[in-house]
């Protein structure tokens, strides 16, 4: 989000009085150092600290802050060191008005890049090429051309190491640093990175300690001390670096340089261009630093509903020990059109920001509808989760928006979960809860939904046990009939068949679900000799005998197996609602064509009933278990598979009755001219 | 579009205002200085011809003036002084000539003539205007040959009879005259005739003479030259015409240059803040709406007609006409002007915010998303309803529209429908449309 576009104008005179204020104490405060040199020449090299101080409080409070640099000067010129010439003076114009035009430019520049090419090009080279031309111009008996550069080459290398100090000093105050933080940055790194570095720092030290006592020695030490600092330069905070070229700009120096001025600025333009080099890789670090961030930015916020992203999510969670993840159902709103579901999604985004703190920690996942959110594991998180769908609400109504109001999901994590595993789950609640239940705050750790859930993402032939269930034809009962039953089993618990299909429909894993099921099954009845058995059943959803493409690789897959088309009876199974009879009307008549059977299954429970017996090709028609459990107690029940039968007679259909489980049973449906009798009574299902 | 915010007097504007105008003013009155340095140091030196060629007229004065006997003593005449030591000599009459000249001098040099002496060679006797007393006492110890061949001698004015070119005459170093205290230079110019060493005219001339000189030219040229201060940043060095090898330097102490600008600056940049802001006003007139500060719609239209992106924001009060019935039209216009200044304090300074209508504002924003549009337009919403406006509970709603490539007539229609369902659905809501 563009934060800078919600600023408000603002400055007031007191605001700029009070950084100017500011800005005048610090520069002077800088004039200070000076006095703790030993010698002349640092005394003079330190007087450009001030230089760098004067261009960080221009960065930092813009107009405000020159003026407090120009009132700074004057007064070190006029109370602390007098210059009776005027010169003082001369020096504090020019500066304060190159700062300004500096502040002037900076102003009407917006792009960031442009911003900091602008602002090195202004404070190294302007700001002290105007101060030391307008010198040697105006002031040619203090300052020669070869004093003038020496001013400039001082200032300049002052800004370049000062000016980024200081700035970063005030950031720092600004923005409530974090010690702790910092510190757990350190201790993250790993031991090699310390020994490392470590080695690097008593390196610099022994050279600048050992080395810099030999008097006379001084080269020396820069020299070695210039590739040391090089590889501390990649290796080390901004910080770290500067320290370490101030300690070069005190060794490099001698107080016998003040005699020759030439070799001083020799010395000196050395030293900048080295600083500059220096300068130029941190600010390529810095670059690149800010680009990460910026980059994780965009990739961190989603700009339609000011809430963090799933790659948010996941790098939070990564750091999180002991929490609950809690996702709210945000379906409701994503059947809304684009641009209203953006703004819904911005008006939650407000609550959440203004009214409760978890902001920070709210995660819109678009492709689960739903809106996460990461939590302490503590009993007050809990309480006020339990609060948050009621308080959401309320504000929604009071805000006139209409929105049915949105249940919410969570559960325990550990750390070292993978949250998509976990947000998965919670989907799986979610998707699975009963539409109109009052619990407005589900608890998902308690249910069992997990090992469904396992079994679903990593399906395999292992987790699929085939049964077995012969069946009696009452006419030929020398003729093997069976169903094929399926169960499954995750970590050697048996779940509960109708509730994986059910859910599996429901989550829409049921294609999957019963391509494995029927591959597992086609390849047992491969392995049985044809002659084994006259008629095998096995069940297939609408969903999937609507589906084309998944009924004509069915069919290769029993050709390619060789099976025996007119032996195998597909059961359809009742499961609601068909999306699409023309296609299944469609497949039906693919695998007839092939010679496959077709039976309804389920006849007489849901949707399975006279209208679909009409309209599909079937070949026989099941009684549901529920119709023929007790049907001997119940005249009524007597009455629908009489009429079954009547109707079944008329359009020549086979008729199957399910759970028969007595012996009275048996005789009355045999009375009654069933065709096949299933149940506990002729065989229980084993497994194969 | 660029549309000025107008402000009050800043101290720190103002300040920065100054330091241009003082930083201009004192770089341009510097260059005039060191312009004039070469001007004031030709002037000098013409002043110095000018004195030494009146001196040099003496010497034809001087021979051909005619001698009358007089005894050993002092006397006067015309209040030229002569010293004699011989019992009797041959005294050439100089004093008029040396009134003359002495007067003359006196006005080339701004009166700064000390003494003007005519000794003879050999030293039997000499003219003092004026006589000192110490001169009296000198005069007694010059022996009779050698102190005005030992002068001519020292300063190389032997022989300057054989050529006609060069110094015939010489100025000696500053230095304190015994007796008087005064800070002097003498210029010596040996009067020749038939090869020989007739007298020697010594004119002194006070060291204020340069000063007196450089003030007048400071004057004349509204300047601040100096001569020989130490504290000078910007000096010329200029050699004194007929001196061993003596210089002088013209400098110019930028302190002065500052104190001079200090005034003009001050008053100029008052000015400069004075038409500014009247320059302001007058156009403050013309923009502004005078109760709610903000931009006036028919200077806003025709600006908005020519933009092509529009983050637009159109704010109406809710239920102003209640305010105004129940509370009256004074608390009316109060809570317009409230609510116009909390407005101008959400928004950014390049944003524009015009009244439309009697209780109605538009912004137009800068640059901004749509998404942001939304907050913006809720922070708004929110400062107006967070506190009692003049005391009454007053809300606002907001219709806004986010487009790019469209016209104005059509941003603001949408905007305008925006603030209608925003209206409808219970005011003091935004709506983006």
């Amino acid at each position: 989000m563009n934060n800078s576009a919600l600023t408000t104008h603002s400055g007031s005179t007191f605001d700029e009085l009070f950084s100017a204020l500011v800005s005048c104490f610090v520069v002077l405060l800088s004039t200070t150092i000076s006095w703790f040199s030993k010698t002349d020449v640092s005394a003079l090299m330190y007087l450009s600290v001030t230089a760098g101080t004067m261009v960080a409080m221009t960065h930092l409070y813009g107009r405000s802050g020159v003026i407090g640099v120009f009132v700074a000067l004057i007064i070190y010129y006029s109370v602390f060191r007098e210059v009776p010439s005027g010169i003082g003076y001369l020096y504090t114009l020019i500066i304060t008005i190159s700062l300004f035009i500096v502040a002037e430019v900076f102003d009407n520049i917006h792009t960031r890049k442009a911003l900091s090419r602008t602002a090195f090009c202004a404070y190294v080279f302007w700001v002290p090429g105007a101060g030391a031309l307008f010198l040697a111009l105006f002031a040619p008996s203090y300052f020669s051309s070869e004093q003038a550069f020496n001013l400039y080459l001082s200032d300049s290398i002052g800004i370049l190491i000062t000016a980024p100090l200081v700035v970063l000093g005030f950031r720092i105050m600004d923005s409530d640093f974090d010690i702790k933080a910092w510190l757990n940055t350190l201790k993250s790194h790993d031991k090699s990175t310390w020994v490392y570095k470590s080695l690097l720092v008593s390196a610099i030290l022994v050279v600048l300690c050992v080395d810099a006592s030999i008097p006379g020695n001084s080269y020396h030490t820069f020299l070695i001390l210039t590739p040391l600092m090089i590889l501390a330069v990649f290796n080390f905070a901004e910080l770290t670096q500067v320290v370490l070229m101030v300690l070069g700009y005190y060794l490099l120096f001698e107080q016998s340089d003040l005699d020759n001025l030439t070799l001083l600025n020799t010395k000196l333009s050395l030293f900048a261009m080295f600083s500059l080099c220096i300068y130029i890789v941190l600010d390529y670090k810095l670059s690149l630093k800010q680009q990460v961030q910026q980059n994780l930015t965009n990739l961190y916020n989603d700009a339609q509903s000011g809430f963090g992203t799933f790659q948010k999510l996941d790098a939070t969670a990564h750091e999180l020990n002991d929490f609950i993840v809690a996702a709210f159902d945000m379906r409701s709103i994503f059947k809304y059109p684009l641009e209203k579901r953006d703004r819904k999604l911005r008006q939650i985004a407000l609550f959440f920001r203004q009214h409760t703190n978890l902001h920070e920690r709210s995660f819109m996942l678009y492709d689960i509808s739903s809106l996460v959110i990461l939590l302490e594991n503590s009993e007050e998180a809990i309480e006020e989760l339990h609060t948050l769908p009621a308080r959401l609400s309320a504000y929604l109504t009071e805000n006139a928006i209409n929105s049915c109001a949105e249940r919410l999901y969570y559960c325990h994590c550990q750390k070292g979960i993978r949250i998509k595993q976990t947000v998965n789950t919670l989907n799986a609640n979610m998707r699975l809860a009963e539409r109109n239940s009052n619990q407005m705050v589900v608890n998902c750790d308690s249910n069992k939904l997990d090992d469904y859930i396992a079994l679903f993402e990593n399906l395999d032939d292992k987790n699929i046990a085939l049964l077995r269930q012969n069946y009696l034809n009452i006419h030929q009962p020398e003729r093997i009939s069976f169903e094929l039953l399926s169960r499954f089993i995750i970590n050697d618990r048996t779940l509960n068949t109708a509730r994986v299909f059910q859910y599996a429909q429901k989550l829409g894993y049921l294609e999957h679900l019963e391509k494995s099921v029927v591959t597992k099954q086609l390849a047992y009845l491969a392995t049985l000799t044809p002659s084994s058995y006259d008629k095998a059943s096995i069940n297939l959803t609408p969903e999937f005998l609507g589906n084309l493409r998944s009924v004509s690789r069915l069919i290769e897959n029993i050709q390619a197996l060789k099976l025996q088309p007119e032996k195998l009876t597909i059961e359809i199974v009742e499961t609601g609602d068909i999306e699409n009879p023309q296609t299944l009307h469609e497949a039906l008549l693919m695998l007839k064509a092939v010679g496959l059977k077709l039976a309804l299954d389920d006849f007489g429970a849901g949707h399975a009933s006279y209208n679909q017996l009409l309209t599909m090709p079937v070949d026989s028609v099941k009684i549901d278990g529920s119709l023929v459990r007790n049907c001997l107690q119940d005249t009524i029940k007597q009455k629908i598979i009489e009429n079954l039968r009547m109707v079944a007679d008329t359009l020549s259909l086979e008729v199957v009755a399910e759970c028969v489980e007595t012996e009275e049973e048996v005789n009355y449906l045999k009375a009654m001219g069933i065709d096949y009798i299933q149940g506990f009574f002729v065989h229980k299902p084993t497994e194969v | 579009m660029k549309l000025n915010k107008i402000e009050s007097f800043r101290p720190i504007a103002f300040l920065k205002v100054f330091i241009f105008i003082l930083g201009g003013v004192s770089s341009i009155f510097q260059v005039h200085n060191m312009i004039l340095v070469d001007t004031l140091a030709r002037e000098i030196e013409d002043n110095y011809i000018h004195i030494y060629s009146f001196i040099r007229r003496f010497g034809s004065y001087y021979n051909n003036t005619l001698s009358s006997e007089y005894p050993q003593g002092s006397f006067e005449q015309d209040g030229v002084s002569i010293l004699i030591k011989d019992e009797t000599a041959q005294v050439k009459d100089l004093s008029k000539g040396m009134v003359n000249m002495r007067e003359h001098l006196q006005e080339y040099s701004l009166g700064n003539i000390w003494t003007v002496a005519v000794f003879e060679n050999p030293t039997s006797y000499a003219h003092f205007l004026p006589l000192r007393d110490i001169y009296k006492e000198r005069f007694d110890h010059y022996s009779e040959d050698s102190t005005m061949e030992k002068i001519v001698l020292g300063e190389g004015l032997s022989h300057t009879y054989r050529s006609f070119y060069g110094c015939n005459l010489r100025i000696s170093d500053s230095y304190v005259e015994a007796g008087t205290g005064e800070q002097i230079r003498t210029i010596y110019y040996p009067i020749h005739n038939e090869q020989a060493l007739k007298a020697v005219v010594a004119v002194d001339i006070k060291n204020s003479h340069i000063h007196d000189l450089v003030s007048r030219f400071n004057d004349n040229h509204y300047s601040v030259l100096k001569v020989d201060d130490p504290q000078s940043s910007y000096s010329a060095s200029t050699p004194i015409r007929c001196a061993n090898n003596e210089h002088y330097q013209i400098g110019i102490v930028y302190q002065d240059v500052l104190k001079w600008a200090l005034l003009p600056s001050l008053l100029l940049s008052a000015l400069y803040q004075f038409i500014a802001t009247l320059l302001a006003r007058r156009g403050r007139s013309i923009r502004m709406d005078e109760m709610t500060g903000l931009y006036r719609r028919d200077y806003c239209e025709p600006r908005f007609k020519r933009l092509e992106e529009f983050a637009l924001l159109v704010i109406d009060i809710d239920h102003f006409k209640q305010i105004n019935d129940t509370h009256g039209h004074t608390k009316g216009d109060e809570v317009l002007a409230e609510c116009a200044r909390i407005i101008r304090s959400q928004i950014r300074h390049e944003d524009v915010a015009a009244r439309w209508g009697g209780e109605e504002f538009l912004i137009q924003f800068k640059e901004m998303e749509k998404c942001v549009l939304f907050d913006k337009a809720e922070q708004i919403r929110m400062a107006i309803a967070n506190e009692p406006i003049a005391g009454i509970p007053v809300t606002i709603s907001i219709g806004g529209i986010s487009i790019k490539e469209s016209n104005f007539a059509s941003a603001y229609k949408q905007a305008d429908a925006a603030l209608y369902q925003s209206k409808n659905r219970g005011r003091n809501k935004v709506t983006i449309a």
